[in-house]
């Protein structure tokens, strides 16, 4: 491999890794394509051939790289192949998991599930003060795994792409079991 | 009569199975007594039953009438794990499935607006220059570099085993002369067909064995 590609790739490998903030203060999951061929004044076709590339070199690290859609435009990110502890505290992780139960338990196609019900579960059931529940809902939302709609809360893509559908559907069943 | 009974016999099993779905889904407490006396009704209804739409509405009060019974044995079993307990459970069961992104940088992060075009630039990563003046005093570190065993070491080893036992050529005195290191080489090059060593010995029980691990033992034992 030519050193300019070596070169290309590891930038490449850093873009995807940055931790960056949107303007809405949000944390990013990687990089737009956009801003890719942007930064890399690059063809898309030569884009293209660097990430499969690079997707070919890190697989064997145990690390994937994946494409997703978000508000239209095509993301980059790249996440481990095998669990492994992510940067949420405890109290976060089982809000996450209850938000995901409810959202996994709605039927429709729009995955919403009410802030009220949640808040009612959580805070009515004394699992968490309201001060607390408020503070670990802020950290999520700027984490980067879920956002607000109205009154409602949705997935954001890191939700999506750190835990497969399989996965959240354990977690629903799992949640019905122990939070009441 | 016949068809009243058949129509009465359809709503009861029919408002039981609304009764149980609702309970179910609105997650409203049933408690033991009811349940028996409903899951009772049910069983006498059972004789009656002529058609298999009634079965099935049967089978179906059953089925809703099952999964009550479960989440409530769920609760009342879980009732026993303080609330926070279970919440570090439900938290330990979401640690277990996640792949998380990689970020490389630690917690802080940069605004979008650090992430700048990257402008004309010749392919060659930049090292940035030490400060000045510590260059002189910095004193270059040693640097180490592994020792690799060849296959050159490995021959010098072995030809000095093999000097060692043809100067001394009676056992007893190479014997002393040697280490357990080079015993266990000894051994390896007898097993491997390198060298033979003919040892008579008067023990019957040792005929015919052609092994390095006696000599190893004899080797040891001394």
């Amino acid at each position: 491999m030519s050193d300019i590609i070596q070169e290309a790739l590891q930038e490449i490998f850093v873009a995807l890794t940055t931790r960056w903030r949107k303007e809405n203060g949000v944390l990013a999951i990687g990089v737009s394509r956009k801003q890719l061929l942007k930064a890399g004044s690059i063809e898309p076709a030569v884009l293209e051939d660097l990430l499969k590339k690079l997707k070919e070199n890190i697989s064997s690290l145990g690390l994937e790289l994946l494409e997703y859609l978000y508000e239209g435009e095509s993301w980059y990110a790249i996440r481990s192949s095998y669990v492994a502890p992510a940067d949420l505290k405890s109290e976060e992780e089982a809000v996450l998991a209850i938000i995901i139960a409810h959202i996994e338990s709605i039927k429709e196609s729009k995955k919403e599930a009410p802030l009220a019900n949640i808040k009612k579960k959580l805070v009515g059931g004394k699992y968490f003060s309201e001060y607390q529940f408020d503070r670990i809902l802020r950290n999520l939302e700027q984490s980067g795994y879920i956002e607000r709609k109205k009154n409602n809360l949705a997935y954001s893509p890191r939700t999506l792409i750190e835990l497969p559908e399989d996965a959240r559907k354990h977690i629903c069943e799992e949640s019905s079991r122990l939070i009441f | 009569m016949k068809i009243e009974n058949k129509s009465n016999i359809e709503e009861i099993l029919m408002e039981l199975f609304f009764k149980f779905r609702d309970a179910y889904i609105k997650r409203e407490y049933l408690s033991i007594e009811e349940r028996e006396k409903d899951r009772k009704k049910l069983n006498e209804l059972y004789q009656s039953f002529e058609t298999m739409h009634q079965k099935i509405l049967d089978s179906k009060c059953y089925l809703e009438l099952g999964k009550i019974q479960q989440e409530q044995t769920n609760r009342f079993l879980a009732d026993d794990i303080h609330p926070q307990q279970r919440v570090e459970m439900l938290a330990y069961i979401l640690r277990s499935l996640m792949h998380p992104v990689l970020f490389i940088h630690g917690k802080t992060t940069l605004f979008s607006s650090a992430l700048e075009e990257k402008k004309n630039q010749a392919g060659s990563i930049e090292i940035l220059p030490s400060e000045e003046g510590n260059n002189q005093n910095i004193q270059q570190p040693e640097e180490c570099h592994p020792v690799s065993f060849g296959a050159e070491d490995m021959a010098k080893l072995t030809q000095g085993i093999k000097n060692l036992i043809q100067q001394y050529k009676a056992f007893p005195k190479w014997q002393k002369k040697m280490d357990l290191h080079q015993a266990e080489l000894l051994s390896q090059m007898v097993a491997n067909g390198e060298l033979e060593i003919v040892f008579p010995t008067k023990k019957k029980e040792l005929s015919g064995v052609s092994t390095s691990i006696i000599l190893k033992e004899t080797v040891c034992q001394t």
